[in-house]
């Protein structure tokens, strides 16, 4: 797992052998086992898989929302896997994060003024009357100015998750997480969004750590994409060559199951892979590959051996014994 | 088409709230033929779900319908009397409702919600009777494994909780197939779900469609699930049926600008950016724009747009109901 830990001056983020388990009474949920990654300067680093696969818990953790079991975290330079209470202040302001429900994640007591103004007050970013910096904020996201004195229940969906993306950029951050920004949206509010935060990454020269479940978003907006399945990341690659030449079974079924609306995708999806089964619970892992049960392609030693994550093309990763049996198998981390 | 099972005739449907009416549905007419599969798409908050749950009467209270017919097998279903009413929710069209957690008791067993269901569709008309328990066990059975739940005994002694989200819905399609005898409404079934559940549960309902020969209404926002499924499909707008072609027709050349807009802001697998297409977001019903409904969206506003309404008229393979195809 050498080949991604370690920190290198392209890198804004860097994440290694990460892991994050929580007790329960059921036994122990190792909802990230061994993640490693790193997200460049300016870059989108997308983050796909089934709901359960941990790709939230990931962020989170790099949030500081979770202290991690074991495993290191680099930003921009600084040590950050101590858990939020030990982070510098700061360094905090630098990190900052879009949720998927804005129903949720925004204070329905509170004004949309209330609600962008406390990060500024709470970084000392506006001494006194913070109206000016908000109206800037909520000219940003191209929301009216009146907006200011409204409350959330007052706005739709879309113009909620505005105020949400607002107050996140409020810190002049300099990553964000953005945790299925569009799930709950149509697709035209989507469209919108999408745009403005790909244009906001320009402008501010952000780097985004993007979360979803929608593949034929992903496409649009990653520029390298890593898929997790039970707490492990499956396959890393640019975009790209993610799409055009998926590599592992689970990326493969994935992308043959995603509905599409053009002739031209359908070519694009992999043919001939049934999808089956449903992501078993991360308190009873499988032995082996966690993939095994649900794979097409799975042999003799998936049951028994993990495989290692290997560098299968110069940029893409990959972790399944398809790829390494004939090779070393023994270098597991 | 030649038999026509379902046919909704202009319909109104009004809700009294505080502060006004909102008018919903603004002539709604739709078709349905025996064995067909029909699609049903729009934005959120466009009046899909209001549409099917005026053809089973079960809009809420402040609901009314001013106007319009909604004929199943004939008969006018807005004017039968309850019994009747009952008669076709039992035996003539089921529906699997959006929320698979919503729609399950509880505090019941997955068991003794399946067998009621059972129990209900199947009482004789003529006596009165119920069928013996040990067949309506067996049936429960048998239709928890159609919809491919492993280990059905097993999942009848459990109650939703105990189940993950894609076995909730799955006993939710397994309860309305096992009463749906001529039409299956399926309102968004797997879209809050994974891609490979979703793709799962598709597959199935097309399947089990076709093994029966029931005719299934899926309705949804999600333009690729409908593709994969249905023969013919309708887009709505703010209570308005805009567009009805065949699936093969309106995806590769929709006409209505709304149709167009909204197929353009779908993210494509191939990449090349996510086009902002429609601009704004659905008009309030209390007071909804004068003429077409989407004349404030629409980038091809004609004066016209802002007068009249326009009419869902036939344009060569299909039907729009927009001015930019009727001269």
């Amino acid at each position: 797992m050498s080949n991604m830990a370690g920190t290198s001056t392209e890198d804004i983020l860097t994440v290694g052998d990460l892991r994050k388990h929580f007790k329960t009474s059921q036994g122990i949920v190792r909802a990230v086992d061994v993640v490693s990654f790193s997200v460049k300067h300016g870059e989108t680093f997308g983050l796909v898989g089934e709901s359960g696969s941990g790709k939230s818990t990931t962020a989170y953790v790099i949030m500081g929302i979770y202290a991690p079991t074991d495993g290191k975290i680099y930003f921009e330079g600084a040590d950050l896997s101590t858990g939020v209470k030990k982070r510098p202040k700061p360094l905090k302001k630098r990190i900052q994060i879009v949720f998927q429900d804005p129903g949720s994640s925004l204070n329905p007591k509170r004004t949309v003024k209330q609600i962008v103004e406390l990060p500024l007050k709470t970084h000392d970013i506006v001494k006194g009357d913070c109206e000016e910096k908000v109206k800037e904020l909520l000219d940003m996201v191209e929301l009216p100015t009146d907006f200011m004195y409204r409350y959330p229940r007052e706005l739709g969906g879309g113009e909620k998750q505005m105020v949400a993306i607002a107050r996140a950029l409020a810190t002049n951050p300099s990553f964000v997480v953005l945790d299925e920004p569009t799930s709950a949206l149509d697709v035209s509010q989507q469209a919108k969004i999408i745009n403005m935060l790909l244009r906001f990454q320009k402008e501010f020269k952000l780097s985004y750590l993007f979360i979803t479940h929608n593949l034929s978003l992903m496409r649009n907006v990653a520029s390298r994409v890593a898929i997790m399945y039970l707490g492990k990341i499956c396959e890393i690659a640019p975009a790209a060559e993610f799409f055009q030449k998926p590599l592992h079974p689970y990326t493969r079924m994935l992308l043959s199951s995603v509905p599409v609306i053009t002739d031209e995708e359908e070519i694009l999806k992999p043919k001939k892979i049934v999808s089956r089964g449903e992501i078993p619970s991360p308190v009873n892992v499988p032995p082996g590959c966690g993939f095994h049960p649900r794979c097409p392609e799975g042999r003799e030693i998936c049951r028994r051996e993990e495989p290692a994550m290997a560098e299968i093309e110069k940029g893409h990763f990959v972790r399944c014994h398809l790829y390494t049996i004939g090779q070393s198998t023994k270098d597991t981390a | 088409m030649t038999t026509s099972l379902l046919e909704i005739k202009d319909l109104h449907v009004w809700f009294s709230v505080y502060g006004g009416t909102l008018r919903v549905l603004d002539g709604v007419n739709f078709q349905l033929g025996k064995s067909e599969k029909v699609g049903l798409v729009g934005e959120a908050g466009c009046g899909k779900t209001t549409t099917m749950k005026s053809i089973l009467r079960i809009l809420p209270r402040t609901a009314r319908i001013p106007r319009g017919e909604v004929f199943f097998g004939g008969k006018d279903v807005l004017k039968m009397s309850s019994k009747d009413v009952q008669r076709v929710r039992r035996r003539g069209i089921s529906m699997i409702f959006q929320d698979p957690t919503a729609a399950l008791n509880p505090v019941f067993k997955i068991g003794e919600q399946i067998t009621d269901v059972i129990r209900y569709s199947t009482i004789d008309p003529k006596t009165g009777k119920d069928l013996p328990k040990e067949e309506i066990r067996a049936r429960a059975v048998q239709v928890l494994q159609d919809v491919a739940l492993p280990d059905p005994e097993r999942i009848m002694d459990n109650y939703p909780i105990q189940l993950s989200g894609g076995m909730r819905q799955r006993v939710c399609i397994a309860m309305a197939l096992v009463s749906a005898h001529d039409l299956l409404i399926a309102d968004e079934p797997g879209t809050s779900l994974d891609v490979t559940i979703q793709d799962q549960i598709l597959r199935l309902l097309g399947q089990l469609a076709e093994e029966r020969g029931i005719s299934v209404i899926l309705i949804s926002h999600a333009l690729g699930a409908v593709r994969g499924l249905v023969d013919r499909v309708y887009v709505m707008y703010a209570g308005n049926i805009v567009e009805v072609a065949k699936t093969q027709d309106l995806f590769s050349n929709p006409l209505h600008p709304y149709a167009q807009g909204l197929l353009k802001a779908v993210p494509k697998l191939t990449g090349g950016g996510i086009p902002e297409s429609i601009r704004g977001r659905i008009p309030s019903y209390l007071n909804p724009p004068e003429g077409c409904r989407f004349h404030p969206r629409c980038e091809h506003t004609m004066p016209i747009c802002e007068k009249d309404r326009p009419r869902l008229l036939d344009a060569g393979n299909r039907d729009v109901a927009c001015f930019l195809y009727q001269k």
